[in-house]
């Protein structure tokens, strides 16, 4: 891990056409660096999967913009933006819906491959193909399937195979486990490090538990009605929570142990009223807290 | 408490020792093969089988397909050929004697032989009869079921290219230009098709032409919304924002995407169709505003027999029959393939 920024927000707002102004994401600032995880949390409906489909310019960027190693990605068209579709990918939350129900494993993973152009002829294209199935743990006999005959936890590998197939730097990975059993969930977190490890990835790391979150990322941000309330290193949100929201959070891990957990009280997060203004403070190095 | 954990550890006891191997790393992620699924066709083809109706009434639909493609081949008889010594005669069939099907009429309360008063030479059957041109029915209802498999074939085709082309342009591009795209449709399908044909008349001959024009403006009209509706809904799938993430374009998202994934309902939809453009010609032609007057279509057959219903009531039964075997099979047929493809639809 570098410490050079590869992703830099800044200033980000969405606001969804016909929901009259509201903002899903508010002003949020943050960068991601270079081969580390970042870690985005909250509870549902706070605006994760917005944010995330901005980065990959799913969803218009109504005020702000985002830089992708140096260049603004904000308003890219044409070849341009189709050069960084290529090298920033998504997957997405719900293996069921994210892959189309009419076409082969094979069809699915090389829709990228096809599109950019990265296999001289066929034979170099299935054999590409062939290295993504394997990377993903499927066998070569899957290829000629539909994905109705997978497992949630299947799919979700071949929809991993499907965002790395295009060779990208950085990936979003949009709760890619919150629709799994729990014990398939370690089996695809697994899977993301280890992929992480061999192609130098960046990931946007999207969940709304921090336990797993924590695990796995290297820096974390929460985020609580479009905006960042708390970010800094995993470790430190953690150990040292700031804002009522992230300790609220973090109290609602379940706890493997039966006595603790029936001691536990949760603390409940009660939102001061909808304050305008107020800033990232910063409270220890590269923890920043949100006050007003 | 404690008796049954002691009945636990019995029951696991009863496991030999030697049937629990260590784990290796790994391999609890090995998985079962999967069994082998049916693919969507496969699958289609078993659920339609087993529809009773919809397999009867597609036999059904490809014997009168056969037929009226082989109408020039098996038609006795020219179908506009007139034999005037020969009107009126009523079916007669090969070693068949029940009264109505052995060429005898009802007259002044006796049955007389209307092929020996008509002078026909022995061994000539009309097996649907003469109209009253002489002409042979049953060739004249060949000919025109032609003509109907014709209009439905024409109507499904402009379903599947201008609705579905219309539909899904206007799905996928959304935003004004969907707006605008709708309002058109609005308009096309204010015009009441009856009033454009006869207008037609004033510029066209009347005939299968002008009915085709009348349907190219607006018979694709409710596939166009459907495919419409669909588009916007599979847009929003996360496979469709997964292609676009990829960098597929609108087109290509169009056409491997949304296009395969509203197939099922799109041929439903064309089936249903079929039957109301069926419909359509025959009550234009019925009218006298569709077919020319000694062409045959079942429109101009049952405008012929319903005038002398009375007399010879075969003439307008027997056509009537036909259309209505063949509508009746288009939709059980169709009826079929919705359970198939979109049992959502049923409710609706
Ligand atoms: N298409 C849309 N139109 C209007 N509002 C939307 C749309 N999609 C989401 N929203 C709103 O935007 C806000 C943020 O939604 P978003 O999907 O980003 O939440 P999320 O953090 O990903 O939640 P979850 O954990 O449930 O996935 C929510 O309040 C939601 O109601
Ligand atoms: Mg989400």
């Amino acid at each position: 891990m570098s410490e050079k920024a590869l992703v830099t927000v800044r200033n980000l707002t969405h606001i969804y056409p016909g929901s009259s102004g509201k903002r899903a994401v508010d002003n949020i600032s943050f960068s991601i660096r270079e081969g580390e995880t970042f870690g985005l949390v909250g509870e549902s409906g706070c605006g994760k999967t917005t944010t995330g489909r901005m980065l990959v310019r799913l969803l218009d960027i109504s005020s702000g913009s985002v830089a992708f190693d140096g260049q603004d990605i904000t308003a890219l068209q044409g070849k341009e933006l189709l050069s960084y579709r290529r090298q920033a990918q998504i997957i997405f939350q719900d293996p069921y819906a994210s892959l189309d129900p009419r076409k082969k494993v094979k069809d699915i993973i090389a829709e990228g491959i096809d599109i950019h152009h990265l296999a001289s002829d066929r034979q170099e294209r299935d054999e590409q193909v062939s290295r993504l199935l394997a990377s993903v743990g499927l066998r070569p006999e899957h290829l000629t399937r539909y994905p109705h005959e997978f497992s949630g936890g299947q799919r979700q590998r071949i929809g991993i195979a499907r965002a790395l197939a295009t060779q990208p730097r950085f990936v979003v990975c949009d709760e890619p486990i919150s629709a799994l059993d729990v014990s398939i969930q370690a089996q695809v977190v697994n899977l993301l490090k280890a992929e992480q490890r061999l192609r130098n990835l960046t990931y946007l790391f999207i969940a709304h538990d921090l336990s797993m979150v924590k695990y796995i990322s290297d820096r974390i941000a929460v985020m609580y009605r479009g905006r960042i309330v708390e970010t800094g290193p995993a470790g430190r949100v953690y150990e040292n929570p700031l804002h009522p929201y992230t300790r609220s959070l973090i109290s609602a891990i379940p706890l493997p142990d039966p006595e603790g957990e029936r001691k536990r009280r949760r603390i409940p997060y009660v939102p001061a009223e909808k304050e305008e203004g107020g800033t990232l403070v910063e409270a220890e190095a590269e923890h920043y807290v949100w006050t007003s | 408490m404690m008796k049954r954990n002691k009945e636990m550890t019995k029951a696991v006891s009863l496991v030999p020792d030697s049937a629990f191997v260590p784990c290796k790393p790994g391999e609890t992620e090995a998985e079962p093969p999967l069994p082998r699924a049916l693919s969507f066709l496969e699958d289609s083809w078993r659920k339609l089988r087993r529809n009773k109706a919809a397999v009867v009434t597609m036999i059904l639909l490809l014997v009168i397909a056969a037929l009226a493609f082989l109408a020039p081949v098996i038609a006795p008889f020219d179908p506009n050929e007139q034999h005037l010594s020969w009107k009126n005669l009523p079916p007669k069939w090969p070693h068949v004697s029940i009264d109505g099907l052995n060429g005898t009429t009802l007259f002044r309360g006796r049955r007389v032989d209307s092929y020996a008063l008509a002078k026909v030479p022995e061994g000539q059957y009309f097996l649907f009869g003469t109209d009253e041109f002489g002409r042979d029915l049953l060739s004249r209802c060949l000919w025109g079921t032609r003509i109907s498999l014709m209009i439905a074939l024409v109507a499904a085709l402009l379903d599947l290219s201008i609705g579905i082309a219309y539909g899904l342009f206007s799905g996928m591009k959304g935003g004004r230009w969907d707006h605008v795209l709708q309002r058109i449709l609005e308009i096309l399908s204010g015009i009441p098709s009856l009033v454009l044909v006869v207008l037609m008349l004033l510029i066209f001959e009347p005939g299968i032409s002008s009915i085709i024009l009348a349907m190219t403006i607006s018979s694709w009209i409710p596939m166009a919304r459907v495919v419409r509706a669909e588009t916007l809904k599979i847009k929003q799938m996360e496979y469709v924002q997964a292609a676009r993430a990829l960098g597929a374009t609108d087109a290509k998202i169009a056409l491997s995407h949304v296009l395969p994934n509203i197939s099922g309902i799109v041929i439903v939809r064309a089936m249903f169709s079929i039957p109301s453009a069926i419909f359509f010609e025959t009550f234009l032609s019925f009218l006298g505003v569709g077919m020319k007057i000694p062409n045959a279509s079942i429109g101009t057959l049952l405008n012929g027999g319903y005038k002398v219903f009375r007399l010879y009531p075969y003439q307008m039964f027997i056509p009537a029959v036909i259309l209505c075997v063949i509508m009746l099979s288009f939709n059980l047929f169709a009826d079929g393939l919705r359970d198939v493809f979109d049992p959502k639809m049923k409710e609706g």
